[in-house]
């Protein structure tokens, strides 16, 4: 049996799907509206030094959060007494008045002391109401849990965690503390808001000088990624990280009903009772799909290096980010599209039926999908990663990224090869498909005429 | 090469849809003959491993059933209701289930696909899309597939179902030339196919194994129960639900009718040479009127 010849007769026939091409279509706008945004160029490029802001009164529209330390509304007074809005009664200016708004924007809680300060904060007021947000079934569901004793218990030992963090702050590091609220998140059961990036702090940039001390914060931290030549690759990961949403969830479209059309086209038995052994058969099928959709995401992968390199510093760094998306995105992102794969041809062997695959792959997308970084276990079918800085955390979690990447590599190969033991079971058994469910009789009735 | 099969049985649930058939096949086109739901798709699929038997054995060429691998080296198969991807072309198709069935080389599977494909009539279509097939066109597809390995079994369910007449005698004349070396399954309940086309055939009904041997032998069942009567259409009416009836033409106000039975039905009815027809139908007919 030539297994090349048979993928690329597989290949030939998925090319002449119209759903590949949807997905294809799929894939792009998901592509251009989420990665290739101006949000996420400005969040690969250097920082804006911030421009003093004349400071004015009663403008009426709110401060707006600006990343790059840039205001986009006039500023509030620094007393917080500000002008009535349109339309206000002026003559009460304590209840006309907006509050003060954060002319220069915001800037997120990173450092120790913040950040425990504000844990701490959100655990007492947990604590006091006696219950905590939490996900449930895989995090695919809100739900308020009431705390137990325990976790009371887990809840104040946190508290006092962070109070010895607050006495010395300098001596620790934000990802210790971090780490503190992920422990507890882990002692209350997972899916809380205290799992890693759970909750996200931000505190309001109201002065120029602020605005000044934060953009050399972010010039600093930018400067320290281009000398370690982390810019392409927090942008290669971001791009994964939004891909890998994609990756994750519509490959099943396509692969739940590969082996299904074998039933549909009525060609079943002509296949079944041929020499071709079922690892051929099915290994090919998959390797068609699978080859398919990889080459979709590795072009796509091709298009972000470009897309990228003209938006962050023009075409010709193009060869220099080409190999470090291409690395990423064959890395993080074409595990995912096996598996994804793969699951949807194991589900129709075991039921004999496509539709069956799609709500279970969502379920499992569901519980992939959040937090957005930081969580890594096995049953996280795609890599959350969302934000192109921190090298740091992603050094911290590469260990368990790369091990997730391979367990799915591996368990990609274990659910064909439990395809095709399926599939072997059922040629021969007188279904080769649809399993029909029977409450008295297992076995398919005798049809006039067919038997 | 021989078909041997040891008390075959196969039952689905309580229904016993194939009880303990034993006998053997030798080279040549093997008729086996049924009505709907007598067990002939079961016995072939059987033998095409797409069912397990619930008991007994049969070997293919020495080649014992349960050795699955082996047995589909040995078997070409078409089923009476299958079909091809639609966006396939007649000769994509052929070569992809040519690869399926291990036929190595492209040069040697381009040689067999256009033997084939002119053997069946369809070498002017080897572009065609096969949904732009007629059923004719894509039964005859089906006989070309189930050939393109050269199976030592050829299994064939109702192939002539379809086929205009003069695509019906092409195609015996394709099984005939076939069959040298091998064997030819034949299945179906058209008499005539099995008649012009094969020496031995087996019968069927309802799991049972009634008959297997020579044409003429099944034939000889209807010995001295075939008559012949001509009648007008009152006692037609009479004689229908008496006698199992082979055929009966209109004659102007009369009808001629053949029919069978253990005594002569009628005072000017005459006796009939039986054929390999009245031999089926005094075996099936009306619940099995000879047995």
């Amino acid at each position: 049996m030539n297994l090349v010849t048979l993928v690329g007769k597989e290949i030939k026939m998925v090319g002449r799907n119209l759903v590949f091409y949807l997905l294809i279509a799929i894939i792009l706008l998901f592509f251009y509206s989420n990665y290739a945004t101006q949000e996420s160029w400005d969040s690969g490029k250097a920082p804006i030094p911030p421009q003093k802001i004349e400071e004015t009164t009663g403008s009426g529209t709110t401060g707006a959060p600006a990343g790059n330390g840039q205001p986009d509304a006039p500023p509030s007074g620094e007393s917080g007494a500000t002008a009535a809005p349109d339309g206000a009664n002026s003559e009460d200016p304590e209840e006309a008045a907006p509050p003060p708004r954060p002319a220069y924007g915001f800037k997120a809680v990173a450092d120790p002391k913040g950040l425990a300060e504000r844990y701490q904060l959100a655990l007492e007021w947990d604590l006091e109401n006696g219950a905590i947000d939490q996900r449930v079934f895989f995090g695919m569901f809100a739900h308020q849990s009431k705390l137990s004793e325990s976790d009371k218990k887990a809840m104040k030992e946190a508290i006092a965690s962070f109070q010895e963090i607050l006495k010395a702050p300098e001596s620790h590091t934000s990802e210790e503390v971090k780490q503190v609220a992920a422990d507890l998140d882990h002692k209350l059961g997972g899916w809380t808001n205290y799992m890693r990036d759970g909750m996200s702090f931000a505190a309001p940039i109201m002065t120029y000088e602020e605005a000044m001390e934060q953009f050399k914060y972010e010039e600093a931290e930018y400067l320290k990624r281009v000398n370690d030549g982390e810019v392409y690759t927090g942008m290669a990961r971001l791009f994964c990280d939004y891909m890998g949403i994609t990756a994750g969830i519509f490959p099943v479209f396509l692969a739940a009903f590969a082996l299904g059309r074998d039933r549909t086209s009525r060609m079943h038995e002509l296949i079944a009772s041929r020499r071709v052994r079922a690892w051929t058969y099915v290994g090919a099928r998959f390797a068609a799909h699978a080859l398919l959709i990889s080459l979709i995401y590795l072009l796509l992968s091709v298009l972000a290096a470009w897309e990228t390199a003209a938006a962050l510093e023009g075409e010709g760094a193009f060869w220099k980010a080409l190999p470090i998306f291409l690395q990423y995105g064959a890395g993080w992102l074409l595990p995912t599209v096996w598996a994804t794969t793969a699951f949807g041809m194991l589900v129709y062997a075991l039921f004999g039926n496509g539709l069956v695959a799609i709500p279970l792959q969502i379920a499992w997308w569901l519980a992939s999908a959040l937090p957005l970084m930081g969580d890594y276990r096995l049953f996280k079918l795609f890599i959350r990663f969302n934000t192109p800085t921190e090298a740091e955390t992603y050094h911290h979690f590469a260990g368990q990224i790369l091990a997730n990447r391979i367990f799915y590599v591996l368990f990609a190969f274990l659910m064909v090869e439990a395809a095709a033991l399926l599939w072997e079971r059922r040629r021969s058994s007188g279904v080769s498909g649809k399993r029909r469910f029977r409450r008295h009789q297992a076995a398919p009735t005798i049809q006039g005429g067919s038997r | 090469m021989e078909v041997r099969l040891n008390q075959l049985t196969k039952r689905y649930g309580n229904k016993l849809a194939l009880a303990g058939v034993t006998l053997t096949w030798e080279e040549g086109v093997q008729g086996l003959l049924g009505p709907n739901g007598a067990g002939k798709t079961t016995l072939m699929r059987l033998l095409a491993t797409l069912l397990t038997p619930t008991e007994g054995s049969a070997e293919i060429g020495g080649v014992s059933l349960t050795d699955k691998g082996r047995i589909r080296e040995l078997i070409g198969y078409l089923p009476q209701d299958f079909s091809f991807y639609p966006g396939m072309t007649v000769g994509e198709a052929m070569d992809y289930l040519a690869l399926l069935s291990g036929v190595g080389g492209k040069a040697e599977r381009r040689r067999r696909i256009e033997t084939l494909l002119e053997e069946v009539n369809l070498s002017a279509h080897r572009k065609t899309k096969v949904r732009a097939l007629s059923g004719g066109m894509k039964r005859r597809l089906g006989i070309a597939q189930a050939m393109i390995h050269e199976p030592k079994l050829l299994i064939v369910d109702e192939p002539t179902a379809g086929l205009d007449p003069e695509e019906r005698v092409r195609f015996r004349q394709l099984l005939a030339r076939f069959a040298e070396g091998r064997i030819v399954l034949l299945s179906t309940h058209v008499v005539e196919d099995v008649e012009s086309s094969c020496r031995r055939v087996t019968v069927l009904q309802n799991g049972q194994m009634p008959f297997t041997g020579e044409i003429g032998d099944l034939a000889e069942k209807a010995r001295g129960r075939v008559w012949l009567a001509e009648m007008d259409r009152a006692e037609w009416a009479k004689a229908d639900g008496r006698y199992p009836i082979v055929s009966a033409v209109a004659a102007g106000s009369a009808m001629k009718v053949r029919l069978l039975s253990e005594e002569r039905p009628f005072a000017d009815a005459q006796a009939a040479e039986p054929t390999m027809e009245d031999g089926y139908l005094c075996l099936v007919g009306k619940g099995g009127y000879l047995r």
